[in-house]
């Protein structure tokens, strides 16, 4: 069963990469779409998401209390704890703030300026959209990239 | 064969974010599909909470799988050194199955390749200060996370600014 969640995973994202293109959702373009035409398509399927994802989790504390979401609430457990997969360590509540908007800011901003957010545009690098393509590609660069530079510094 | 192979389905976006929504939350149970893990800790002790579909968490796990020996300092999720979720390769699988049937498949550019290269690297590294993409920050939220909460107002806030300058562009020419 090593490799459970690697098939769950695949599963889940052929599902979503199957459903997500017939309704080309996009989670930046729900809030740019809001903003500069008034228009709430998008943002319906982020709050679908949203809700679905919390029904999920209710369902797992409710059903398998002792493994799954033990620590549901996460707000009620960790209060105001770093998201755990940050390369930037932040300890204190203001450095964990500021992490949080300029990371949130940077995404939604150069997300926007593409276009669309990262599962967006793999969703059109699989459409032919050549420009997607290079996206993805610096997308999978980006990391180990990122990675390198801050370990560079020593952050 | 492209003229038969048409599937025909029809989905509203709520619909289609509310299935993939509690999909994701209850991958979080296959953890305990997994008794064996890294130096005798069970599996779902190491896991990630809120860790069902993440476009950097996962590309990052890749990435780290096949590159680990020249990465040795790339942190990723301690569930994916036994086996790296496999999300993104069915997103690319499935969107393209997807494409060919509603015959949507057509190669094409929108903006400059070289810019959109830049452009993912960017979004790659704030989705590393963040911890996370756009996709999991939902999920994080929906874990109820409020930290997760500021990232989204951050998103928010960002996309509004690109608005703002798309727009002032457009009118400026």
């Amino acid at each position: 069963m090593v490799y459970a969640f690697a098939v769950a995973t695949l599963i889940i994202g052929l599902i979503a990469g199957f459903l997500f293109q017939r309704t080309g959702q996009c989670f930046i373009g729900a809030y740019r779409d809001l903003y500069l035409f008034k228009d709430t398509h998008l943002l319906k399927g982020v709050v679908g998401f949203f809700i679905g994802a919390l029904i999920g989790y209710i369902i797992l504390k409710i059903v398998a209390e002792p493994f799954t979401a033990a620590n549901f609430p996460w707000a009620f457990y960790n209060t105001l704890a770093a998201i755990p997969g940050s390369i930037v360590k932040a300890k204190d509540l203001l450095s964990i703030l500021i992490v949080a908007i300029v990371g949130g800011f940077g995404i939604g901003f150069f997300s926007t300026a593409m276009g669309g957010c990262p599962m967006r545009n793999h969703v059109m690098a699989a459409e032919g959209n050549l420009s997607s393509v290079a996206y993805v590609i610096g997308f999978w660069v980006g990391i180990p990239i990122i990675y390198l530079i801050i370990n560079a510094l020593g952050i | 064969m492209s003229q038969k192979f048409r599937i025909k389905f029809r989905i509203k976006t709520w619909q289609a974010g509310f299935v993939v929504g509690l999909l994701s939350a209850l991958a979080q149970s296959i953890y305990n599909l997994m008794p064996k893990a890294v130096e005798g800790v069970a599996a779902y002790k190491l896991a990630p909470v809120a860790y069902g579909f993440c476009m950097f968490c996962h590309v990052r796990d890749i990435v780290n799988w096949f590159m680990r020996s020249f990465f040795s300092f790339m942190t990723p999720a301690p569930i994916s050194t036994i086996i790296p979720a496999l999300t993104i390769v069915g997103l690319l699988i499935g969107a393209y199955i997807s494409a060919l049937s509603t015959k949507s498949f057509n190669v094409r550019k929108t903006i400059n390749p070289g810019l959109a290269f830049v452009y993912g690297i960017l979004v790659a590294s704030f989705a590393a200060i963040l911890g996370a993409c756009p996709i999991r920050i939902a999920l994080r939220a929906a874990y109820i996370d409020i930290i997760a909460f500021v990232g989204i107002a951050g998103m928010i806030i960002g996309a509004i600014a690109a608005s703002e300058i798309l727009l002032k562009r457009a009118g400026g020419d």
